[in-house]
């Protein structure tokens, strides 16, 4: 906004400021009544305002039970270790992605081959790896 | 005994505990100044109240203790407002661009400074409205001179002794302005 107008709309928000704080001083009394002079049922109008109140409230509510939701799923994953694993289950599932997988077949045959063979050590770190990615559920552990 | 210290601000919970406990007077009072920030083509008092509730209830605004509920939720909408006012500012606009002889719409990235045609716009439109304003008070000089003053930003003291009026004279001249641009701009009077 040029300096021009952003000036003239402060002058705006300053005429509201004005007009706002007539409102905050203004009795309860003189409120209602002000309501009744401008034929309005203020009693509606208050149910009315605080059911969006009430809708916001619920509408936030949902938001965070489902932030809430995504936050235990994630965490439940990554708590989901080697320990709690069907270890036959998920050798066998191992084993069928180690088939599935040309390449990785590949590079632990040459690890074999130098003298590095799977150990059970690495196998549990890729179950590890495997459970973080999802590609093992809730189905291959313990839990 | 060390002194207890009062938390910085109202927690969730007692904010809208707070809320829920207002009367009728203040949920009217509430969609008063929801009207009045209101912006007559961008955002609606109601809009502009449920954003306030939100920030409240999701902790982007906090409460201090010891403000008023009401207060609070008004410098809420007012905050929302003018930053809604920004906001508007800074709109992407599509406009034509030649691309290998065709003409297509894209969309311009909103650049921080307004460009100077639609800056000269608001501005026309703004003093348009402070004209319109004080039009509407023509005939009774101190109401149109406390409108100026008012949106020259002085505050009320210096308003009263400008124009040699008491705090009752001040007030009841306050409300009847009020009144009259709430009728006439009642879905606010901000551009």
């Amino acid at each position: 906004m040029s300096g021009n107008s952003r000036k003239e709309q402060e002058a705006l928000f300053r005429l509201a400021d004005i007009l706002v704080a007539d409102v905050l001083e203004m009795s309860d009394e003189e409120i209602v009544a002000e309501a009744k002079e401008d034929g309005a049922d203020a009693a509606q109008e208050a149910r009315a305002t605080q059911a969006l109140f009430e809708r916001t409230v619920a509408a936030q509510g949902k938001a965070t039970l489902a932030a809430a939701k995504a936050a235990a799923r994630s965490a439940s994953r990554s708590e989901a270790t080697v320990a709690d694993i069907d270890r036959e289950k998920a050798r066998r599932k191992y084993d069928a992605i180690l088939a599935g997988d040309r390449s990785l077949a590949e590079k632990m045959t040459l690890a074999a081959r130098k003298g590095e063979g799977t150990s059970e050590r690495d196998i549990e770190s890729a179950l590890e790896d495997l459970i973080e990615l999802g590609a093992l559920d809730d189905e291959d552990t313990d839990k | 005994m060390p002194e207890m210290k009062s938390p910085a601000a109202l927690s969730r919970d007692d904010v809208e505990e707070a809320i829920r406990g207002l009367g009728a007077a203040d949920w009217r009072r509430l969609q008063k100044v929801a009207s009045i920030y209101a912006r007559a083509h961008e955002i609606e008092a109601d809009d502009l109240l449920q954003l306030a509730f939100e920030r409240a209830l999701n902790g982007t605004r906090k409460c201090p203790p010891h403000v008023d509920v009401v207060r609070f939720l008004a410098e809420a909408m007012r905050s929302i407002a003018s930053g809604e006012t920004e906001k508007h500012q800074r709109l992407p606009k599509l406009v034509p661009i030649a691309n290998h002889g065709d003409a297509e719409q894209i969309v311009d990235p909103p650049d921080p400074a307004p460009d100077p045609e639609s800056a000269a716009s608001t501005a026309q439109q703004v003093a348009k409205l402070r004209n319109e304003l004080l039009g509407l008070f023509s005939g009774d000089d101190v109401a149109q001179l406390l409108v100026e003053g008012m949106l020259e930003g002085m505050k009320g003291e210096e308003l009263r002794e400008l124009f040699e009026i008491d705090k009752t004279a001040y007030e009841s001249k306050r409300r009847a302005i009020r009144r009259r641009i709430e009728k006439k701009y009642p879905k606010g009077f901000i551009q």
